[in-house]
């Protein structure tokens, strides 16, 4: 009898560690997915309208250009160009993605005409001041997480996946994310960000998804609220432009001083 | 008016005329000296307007930045300057620039030994960053995965200086400058520089061969005495070498040359160490170290021990902090500074300065200085 129990334990112990992987190896297959249909967007350009409310309602806005070139060996080149507020107009943000490991940034000040290149260990941090940490807003490489699929769930009348993805990183600031990710064209919907306590920080809505050149995904409206402070951010995305002819030379140093 | 600035108004004429797209700053600033001398003023105000644009002509990019400031109580401060005015063009991957430009070279954050195309508009403050635009014809392209710049300089311009009794000011009047080369301010310079990173390294090489930017000073026994900058010929090679960790930075700059027949060297080393989300808060705070050595002529003091710490606020006012104290090798005389700025409102700024200079003996340089000690508030208007 006692070897009996043995057995089982032993048995349900194979069954939920089979379980585990096959929820990780799911939630990879899913992220993969995510991943691959994106793939092939060449470059994008984009102006965004980033607003900041505190806990009072109290708004201030910035406007702000995106450009982006997806990568073949490494990650993402992105470059972000702010256009106000006006005592920063001209300032920009160039980041080279890589898949493993810290991303290599520079920063462009041009009243003192410099290039600084800066430490990238900053992923937690806030991005100008904003609810949104430069690891939300920095290219989302598949490396950069484990995964685990968790169930499967409507969400705004979508059937939607919902993935756990666990950072590599430990200067992550999160402990985990919770994602929503539609069964149909596996857009993102919704991201629950948990801090190193486990406690739920922030949560992201992605709005307003349309389709461009047939085949990517963007959504023109990301919301992230801050549960913590009661701060909110909202990104308002316009003029998506794709394959625009953008190359590796528009995102180096050298082009980072001739921004327009 | 002289023939550069004839040029720069007609350019800036120009660019009114194709209603380029513009940008700018009013900034006003306000000081008080606490410690200054009976033959001084002991406040002052000091307004600075900012003009820049771009615009796209047909076969040209014409860019520029029009500084004009006006001093209540100091007429050295004013001036307009064009920081840049200049056309610009590009062939292939080769981008040729002819007109007034300003450019940074350098790694270091206390000092830029190794930045040398700008002359200082030392008027303007202590800061190395208020710089005037260098009349030139520049190229820059691209070797390998690096960028190449060359630089022909064919006027030189003089550092700017505060009127005798300001602060600082030298207790009397400037003279015209003088020059180690015949041709004086019409002597030309020239400057080479290769940058490009490996990984985690960003260098720099440079070279430069023309009129040292900083001066002597030669008292001429006048009645009254003036003083008259002396211009070297300078002959240098720069090194830049940056190493980007984690958190962490290392910095080098290294200048060595020759002065009018005397060998030099310059050199700036450097750390800066960031800590993010400081107890648990947005707020990130960096501590720096440098050390500074110049051995050339027109150094006031040879070794200087830079420290300071950054506190960035990362809220939507971009307040920001930060501390620095420089101090000689003896710890005998030294500069304690304190900057903070924040943004009050969507294109309104706040800055407040303060420089302490002390020193413990009369014959060393920053005695001189202890008058100049200033606390300055800067309201600026950016559109």
């Amino acid at each position: 009898m006692k070897s009996f129990r043995i057995i089982l334990i032993v048995l349900l112990s194979y069954l939920f560690i089979g379980s585990v992987y096959a929820s990780e190896g799911k939630g990879l297959e899913i992220a993969t997915e995510v991943d691959v249909r994106d793939r092939g967007f060449g470059d994008t350009t984009s102006t965004m309208t980033m607003t900041l409310f505190d806990q009072y309602g109290n708004s201030t806005s910035r406007k702000i250009r995106n450009r982006t070139l997806e990568g073949t060996d490494e990650g993402d080149l992105s470059l972000v160009i702010f256009d106000t507020p006006a005592d920063v107009k001209g300032t920009a943000f160039l980041s080279h993605t890589k898949k493993s490991g810290s991303d290599d940034q520079w920063l462009y000040l041009p009243a003192l005409k410099r290039v600084k290149r800066i430490a990238s260990s900053n992923q937690a941090g806030p991005f100008m001041g904003s609810e949104f940490a430069y690891e939300d807003i920095s290219s989302q490489e598949l490396e950069k997480y484990t995964y685990k699929y968790l169930r499967n769930e409507d969400y705004q009348g979508l059937d939607c996946f919902v993935l756990e993805y666990d950072p590599i990183d430990r200067k992550s600031g999160y402990s985990k994310q919770i994602v929503w990710i539609d069964t149909n064209e596996y857009r993102s919907h919704k991201i629950e960000f948990y801090d190193r306590k486990e406690s739920l920080l922030k949560t992201l809505v992605y709005k307003n998804y349309s389709k461009y050149i047939g085949k990517f995904w963007r959504a023109d409206v990301f919301e992230m609220e801050n549960h913590q402070t009661g701060k909110k951010t909202i990104l308002e995305f316009d003029d998506w432009k794709f394959q625009t002819g953008l190359s590796a030379k528009d995102f180096n140093k050298k082009s980072l001083k001739k921004v327009r | 008016m002289g023939y550069f600035a004839r040029i720069s108004c007609v350019w800036l004429l120009l660019a009114i005329q194709v209603k380029a797209e513009t940008s700018g700053s009013l900034e006003i600033t306000g000081s008080y000296f606490p410690k200054s001398l009976g033959a001084s003023f002991d406040t002052n105000i000091t307004a600075e307007a900012k003009v820049i644009g771009y615009e796209e002509l047909d076969d040209f990019q014409l860019e520029y930045e029009i500084i004009i400031r006006k001093s209540l109580n100091d007429n050295g401060k004013d001036i307009i300057e064009p920081r840049q005015l200049f056309l610009s063009k590009t062939f292939g991957d080769i981008d040729v620039y002819l007109g007034y430009r300003h450019t940074f070279w350098g790694v270091a954050e206390s000092r830029n030994v190794v930045d040398l195309i700008n002359q200082q508009d030392l008027a303007a403050g202590i800061s190395a960053d208020n710089k005037l635009g260098a009349p030139s014809i520049s190229i820059e392209t691209y070797l390998g995965s690096g960028e190449l710049q060359y630089w022909y300089i064919p006027r030189f311009r003089e550092r700017t200086f505060n009127d005798a009794n300001a602060h600082p000011g030298f207790g009397m009047s400037v003279s015209p400058s003088q020059f180690a080369h015949v041709k004086g301010s019409k002597a030309r310079d020239q400057a080479l520089r290769y940058a490009n990173s490996i990984g985690d390294i960003d260098y720099a090489l440079s070279i430069f061969d023309g009129t040292a930017r900083e001066p002597l000073f030669i008292v001429q026994e006048l009645d009254p005495p003036t003083i008259a900058p002396y211009y070297e010929r300078m002959r240098s090679v720069g090194l830049e070498l940056q190493y980007t960790g984690e958190s962490i930075l290392y910095k080098f700059e290294g200048l060595m040359g020759t002065q009018s027949g005397k060998d030099f060297d310059a050199v700036v080393l450097g750390t800066e160490k960031t800590v993010y989300s400081v107890f648990e808060t947005q707020w990130d705070m960096g501590v720096l170290f440098e050390y500074q050595y110049d051995d050339r002529a027109q150094a006031l003091i040879d070794r200087m021990i830079v420290s300071g710490v950054r506190l960035t606020a990362n809220d939507e006012f971009d307040t920001n902090f930060l501390v620095l104290y420089t101090v000689d090798d003896a710890f005998s005389q030294s500069l304690f500074g304190l900057e903070v700025s924040r943004r009050l409102r969507n294109g309104m700024t706040l800055d407040i300065n303060y420089l302490l200079y002390q020193s413990d003996r009369q014959n060393l340089p920053f005695y001189s200085l202890v008058d100049d000690s200033e606390l300055s508030l800067t309201l600026g208007y950016y559109f």
